[in-house]
């Protein structure tokens, strides 16, 4: 049996995403909760064009360039054009010149809003239980802790990507956060390095191969419990930790058990 | 053991669950989780449906699962039942990874 496909209105099949280096700064904490970021997107041009189409929602983009890995020499094609489609959640990029069919980096500096949607990077109200940390934000009355909820089609409400599953690649992601919180991906962190003033900037290794939906981060007053698999994975038993935002968790006799 | 109410005893229930919900899967599906740590977020405002590793389950079940040990088992096997629905779709997810691409049909 076949499966028409015709009725899907999907991304151009001009490139394809291979990784993606996601940096996440400059956090407004409090008003409006805008972030700045920069994502480089490692790509190979199928067929060769003058546009580059991603999915890309409520995101403002500073800048957009494409770099080429020539024979020894890196050219540089900047945007000419930025234009948005806001009901179909895509934005095109328009360059002067045809990009080759080679890989590609794509660089986009853009701006979101950590929102109160439920949906992309997103924020969410409590009332802690226990004094938090000093640099909490407040949302009004309510302290707030950030995390992600892309599936299905949201990773394009947190960064410009090409938001189709079928679209794999793998993602390496930091971001800059209070010294005082946590930070949380995917995968175990990597580095820690000092960010301006009072910031750190948290960075994670790579993925595996996977699709935009399943990237998955969160900042917050947490603290967390452990405890371990029986089966061994790799020869290892595979820690499995429950955060929570302070004054949440079981007393420390639980914990250990 | 005491039965720990809302936000401590949804910590303590998703603890005592996800290494067997990830052992179980594991075993059955033959693909072992492929990833070296699982982490839980317990979200403060949540629309359902799972994260790939950072899983958040819905503030709504505390109810059910506090009870959970000895009087409600419609609550424990609803928690339960979120728990596995998380996890199961995380183990599909990856087999879908290296095998066709094909869209996934996610609920």
């Amino acid at each position: 049996m076949s499966v028409n496909f015709n009725d899907r209105d999907t991304l151009p099949d001009t490139i394809k995403p291979i990784s993606y280096d996601i940096s996440i700064y400059d956090i407004e904490l409090g008003g409006n909760f805008t972030y700045q970021g920069t994502v480089s997107i490692l790509a190979t041009v199928v067929r060769a064009s003058k546009e580059i189409v991603l999915n890309s929602h409520q995101i403002k983009i500073h800048s957009a360039e494409v770099q080429l890995e020539r024979t020894k020499t890196q050219q540089t094609l900047t945007a000419s054009e930025i234009s948005y489609d806001a009901p179909r959640q895509r934005v095109t990029l328009s360059f002067l010149e045809e990009i080759p069919l080679a890989k590609a980096v794509i660089v986009l500096k853009f701006e979101g809003i950590i929102n109160n949607d439920m949906a992309g990077f997103y924020r969410s109200k409590y009332k802690p239980t226990v004094t938090p940390a000093s640099s909490v934000p407040k949302d009004g009355e309510h302290h707030v802790m950030f995390s992600t909820q892309f599936e299905s089609c949201d990773a394009r409400r947190a960064f410009p990507c090409f938001d189709e599953p079928n679209l794999k690649a793998t993602f390496d992601f930091q971001i800059e956060l209070p010294e005082d919180q946590v930070a949380l991906s995917n995968m175990p962190e990597k580095a820690v390095k000092k960010g301006a003033d009072g910031f750190k900037v948290v960075s994670f290794e790579r993925t595996p191969v996977m699709s935009t939906y399943l990237l998955a981060w969160a900042v917050g007053d947490f603290e967390w419990i452990e405890d371990f698999t029986k089966r061994t994975y790799g020869g290892k038993h595979l820690p499995v930790r429950v955060y929570t935002t302070k004054g949440s968790l079981p007393a420390l006799a639980v914990q250990y058990n | 053991m005491p039965i720990l109410v809302g936000l401590k005893g949804q910590a303590q229930f998703a603890l005592d669950h996800a290494p067997q919900i990830i052992d179980y899967f594991s075993e059955i599906f033959q693909i072992d989780y492929p990833l070296p740590k699982c982490d839980l977020l317990a979200v403060h405002e949540f629309v359902s449906v799972p994260l790939y590793i950072a899983v958040g389950y819905p503030s709504d079940l505390s109810v059910s699962i506090h009870r959970s040990s000895q009087a409600d088992f419609a609550g424990y096997y609803k928690s339960c039942y979120t728990l596995y629905k998380f996890l199961a779709d995380q183990r599909l997810l990856v087999s879908r990874s290296v095998g066709p691409q094909i869209l996934p049909l996610c609920y």
